[in-house]
This record gives C-alpha cells, sequence and structure tokens, in this order.
C-alpha cells in the first residue's frame, strides 16, 4: 500500500502544481469580474450617453425591475426550453450517426454531403431559410440543432477512429463481453472527444439559437426582447438582456457539462 | 499443441520471420530472448491471431485460449485492479490452485467468492490492499502485477507473457516468478524476457531469434 500511497500523493503533488501553473482561481475570477465593471462604468460616467453606454448601475437597476416580473421567467424558459432541445437533439443525432458512420463506411460517405453543407452554410443564410420553411417559434430549435450536429458528429466520429486498436486486441484476447467493453474501454476513449464537442456546442447553440431569435422575432424569447430594445433604443434593457444571456449560457454550459462528466464517471464508480 | 510451421512475416521495410517454425507443448513452458526487433512480440501476435503470417501455418491455435500479459499495460484506466482482472475472466477463472485450498475451503463461484478469489491472488503478488485502487492510480510496477494476475487467474490453456517483470523491483519480481510458476497449474507458457536467469528460474526453454 506504501508503493500505493507514494504513487497518489506524486500524481496529487504534480497534478496541484498543474493546477497552480494554468488555472485562474475563483478569487481572481472575482476579481477579474469586478475590474471589468469598473472599468465598464467608468467609460458610462465618462462618455455619459445612456443611449450608446448603459452604466452597471442601469443596468442593474433594469434587471432588479425584470426579475420581479413573470413575463422575465416565461420569456427567459421559451428560449432556454427551445435552445436545449435543440442541443440534446444535436448530440443525440450527432452521436448515433457518428457511430453508425464509425461502424459502416459507406453511411459515413453518404452523411457526408449533408454534415459539409451544414458544416459551410452562414447561419444567417440557414436562419432565414428555415424562416420560410417553418414558424419563427421552432427556429431556435433548429439552428441549435444545426450548429450542434455537425460538432457532435465531427469529434464522435474522430473519437472512434482513433479508438487504440491495442485495448481492442485485448479485449478481444480476454474474450471480454460487450457491456464491458463499452463501459470501460470505449467510453473512456470517447469522454474527452465528447466533452470538448459539448463544450463548443453549448456556447455556439446559445449564440446562434439566440441570432436566430432576433432575426425570426417569435414572441415571448429573448431575441425579442433584444430585438425591441434595439428597436425603441432601450439600451440598458438591450444591456440588462445581453447580461441575461452571459449568464445563462455560461450556468447552461457548466450544468450540462458537469452532468456529463457524471454520466461518464458512472461505470469508474460503480465499481469501486 | 501448438504448431508453428515455416512462417514468414515482413513489415513494409522489415522481414521478421522467413520459413520460421517452432513448437509448443502441452505444458511446455518457453522463454523467447533475442535483441529488439527480432520478432518476439511479433510473434506473440501472430499466435493470438491479430497479425497474419504471409506463407506458413499455425496450427492448433484454434482450440486454444490464450491469456495474456501484453508488453504495455492495456488495463481499464478507470476500473479497479479487481475489476479489471474479473474482466479478463470473462471465460471463467482457472480451477482452484493448492495455496487458495489454504486460504478459502468453500468456493461456490458466486461474484462475491471470484472477488475473494482475486484478492487472494492479490496478495500473493503484494497488492490486496491496492484491490480497489483504479488502475490510472497504480504505479507501473503495480500495474505489471495487476496484468499478471489477470493472466494468470484467467481460464486458459496457454499463458503469453511479454516482458512481464518490466518495472518491477527486484523483490517484487522474485515473488512474481514463483507466483506464475505456482500459478500455471500444468498450462503452456510463452514468455519474452532478455534475462536468461527468468527463463532458468521457472525451468524455461529458450527459444532465441535473431
Amino acid at each position: 500500500m506504501g508503493e500505493a500511497d507514494q504513487n497518489e500523493r506524486q500524481r496529487k503533488r504534480v497534478s496541484k502544481l498543474c493546477r497552480q501553473s494554468a488555472k485562474i482561481n475563483w478569487i481572481e475570477k472575482a476579481a477579474a469580474i469586478t475590474a471589468a465593471f469598473f472599468v465598464w462604468g467608468i467609460c458610462a460616467k465618462l462618455l455619459d450617453q445612456k443611449i450608446l453606454l448603459a452604466g452597471p448601475w442601469d443596468v442593474l437597476g433594469v434587471l432588479s425591475t425584470l426579475i420581479g416580473q413573470g413575463f422575465f421567467w416565461q420569456t427567459i424558459s421559451f428560449s432556454l426550453l427551445r435552445i436545449a432541445l435543440g442541443l440534446v437533439l444535436g448530440i443525440a443525432l450527432g452521436c448515433v450517426l457518428a457511430i453508425l458512420a464509425g461502424l459502416h463506411h459507406t453511411v459515413e460517405v453518404l452523411l457526408w454531403p449533408y454534415v459539409s453543407v451544414i458544416k459551410a452554410t452562414p447561419v444567417a443564410s440557414v436562419i432565414v431559410l428555415c424562416l420560410v420553411w417553418f414558424s419563427s417559434s421552432t427556429i431556435s430549435i433548429l439552428i441549435s440543432f444545426l450548429i450542434v450536429f455537425p460538432i457532435v458528429y465531427t469529434n464522435v466520429l474522430s473519437a472512434i477512429r482513433n479508438l487504440d486498436p491495442q485495448m481492442e486486441e485485448m479485449a478481444d484476447v480476454f474474450a471480454l463481453g460487450f457491456w464491458e467493453r463499452l463501459l470501460y474501454i470505449r467510453l473512456p476513449q470517447l469522454e474527452s472527444y465528447f466533452l470538448a464537442a459539448l463544450q463548443l456546442s453549448c456556447g455556439m447553440a446559445w449564440k446562434a439559437g439566440i441570432a436566430a431569435e432576433v432575426i425570426g422575432i417569435p414572441a415571448r424569447s429573448i431575441g425579442r426582447q433584444l430585438y425591441d430594445a434595439k428597436l425603441y433604443l432601450a439600451t440598458p434593457e438591450l444591456f440588462a438582456w445581453t447580461f441575461v444571456l452571459v449568464c445563462l449560457s455560461v450556468l447552461f454550459e457548466k450544468a450540462i457539462l458537469q452532468f456529463a462528466k457524471w454520466l461518464f464517471a458512472l461505470p469508474g464508480r460503480s465499481l469501486r | 499443441m501448438i504448431q508453428i510451421d515455416h512462417i514468414s512475416f515482413s513489415y513494409p521495410d522489415k522481414t521478421i520471420f522467413h520459413d520460421f517454425s517452432m513448437e509448443i507443448g502441452q505444458g511446455e513452458r518457453i522463454c523467447l530472448m533475442g535483441p529488439s526487433g527480432t520478432g518476439k512480440t511479433t510473434l506473440l501476435s501472430l499466435l493470438t491471431g491479430h497479425l497474419q503470417a504471409e506463407s506458413g501455418s499455425i496450427t492448433g491455435i484454434g482450440t486454444c485460449s490464450i491469456s495474456m500479459v501484453f508488453q504495455d499495460d492495456r488495463l481499464c484506466k478507470r476500473a479497479s485492479a479487481v475489476q479489471n482482472i474479473l474482466f479478463g475472466c470473462c471465460r471463467g477463472m482457472m480451477p482452484q490452485m493448492s495455496f487458495e485450498m489454504l486460504q478459502k475451503e468453500n468456493d461456490r463461484f458466486s461474484q462475491m467468492a471470484r472477488r475473494d478469489r482475486v484478492i487472494c491472488h492479490l496478495d500473493r503478488v503484494d497488492l490486496a490492499q491496492a484491490a480497489d485502487l483504479p488502475a490510472e492510480k497504480l504505479s507501473g510496477g503495480m500495474k505489471r502485477r495487476v496484468c499478471l494476475v489477470r493472466a494468470m487467474l484467467s481460464e486458459s490453456n496457454l499463458v503469453i507473457l511479454d516482458e512481464p517483470f518490466t518495472g518491477m523491483d527486484s523483490a517484487h519480481k522474485r515473488q512474481a516468478i514463483d507466483y506464475i510458476d505456482q500459478s500455471l497449474c500444468g498450462r503452456a507458457l510463452l514468455m519474452v524476457s532478455h534475462e536468461r536467469q527468468d527463463a532458468d528460474t521457472l525451468g524455461a526453454r529458450i527459444v532465441c531469434l535473431s
């Protein structure tokens, strides 16, 4: 056990050193955010034109009014649910088709034109095209799906292509069953690719989904609120909704990533 | 048991085997020796079926089940030492061995008994207390010993060990050699090693590749 303890201590020491050198801790983050607010406040004060640059206090004032209103939460739920639905559909279909493409080269060839077109087409063109075909209330689902799908598909397919053949050889020699191979050999190898895709997808889905709402202006959506704020030159509202969007995007990404990490850790946890 | 008849095998830039023959008898212990790059690991891959000979034949391998220590560890990093060994025993575990009989009278092959058996074997190589640690937290030498237990405990008639003592200190290596000797139970052994003493201690016939 001494050897294991020593090994564990060494691992912790190295990971602590890596953390110290690579990551920004929460105190540093809080200080940086405070400084950014301070700079923002000074700029707004110097410019002194709310219509061009609303200050942090103006935005906080608008936010405190919005939070107390029912429509604020309805608006957030509308956009959040639709973007989340698009994200989930994109992840599910991206994974399923990547697995099929990884197993059968013909599927990969047949999907190649669709994936290439989706990847290459500018989001604005897709939004306008989708508005021709579908109602504006479903636009954010479609757009977030179309943004997420190629990212997840490409990453999961790369992961499948890069599965370690030596581990497969080991599984063959010891006649491992399907579930053992999947849970303990293949999934751990897919994890880093999938999490990278997920991290990228979450941010992109929010940006594209809201952009679609701004163009499609469905009722009771965040995009509609941004559009209206711009239309009536209500800059503090515009900033307040943008602030809400940034917070939602960060929380959404963190929640999804934590859930995915928890899912990937399940097989290992069940063994101990 | 296994007959390798006049096989030839080449990589794109190098011929490894030309008209090579060898026989592995039932319960025979063989140690493959030779400088790096002479095809020791390639021969093992030909036996496991992951490489195909260009000509010649390998007979008897189809009816033979193999357990193996690979040159690299090939453990599931998230799974514990015990679980990695249990995966390797999908086909089943070797029947009771003498040293286990002393420790456990009534093995009913239940999941718990299987775990007990694995821990008993891990104890033979001084790893019982690391049984539930995930493989990614084990040191190089500890991983080799987990691989060794996996290969020895898995039901097979041919045990292949590709440089099994890499990363082990001398005390653990001696322990591992004793463990192999006691756990073979009449199975054939094909081991790759760079030290003649390992072969002599295990009473293995030396086959030199050059």
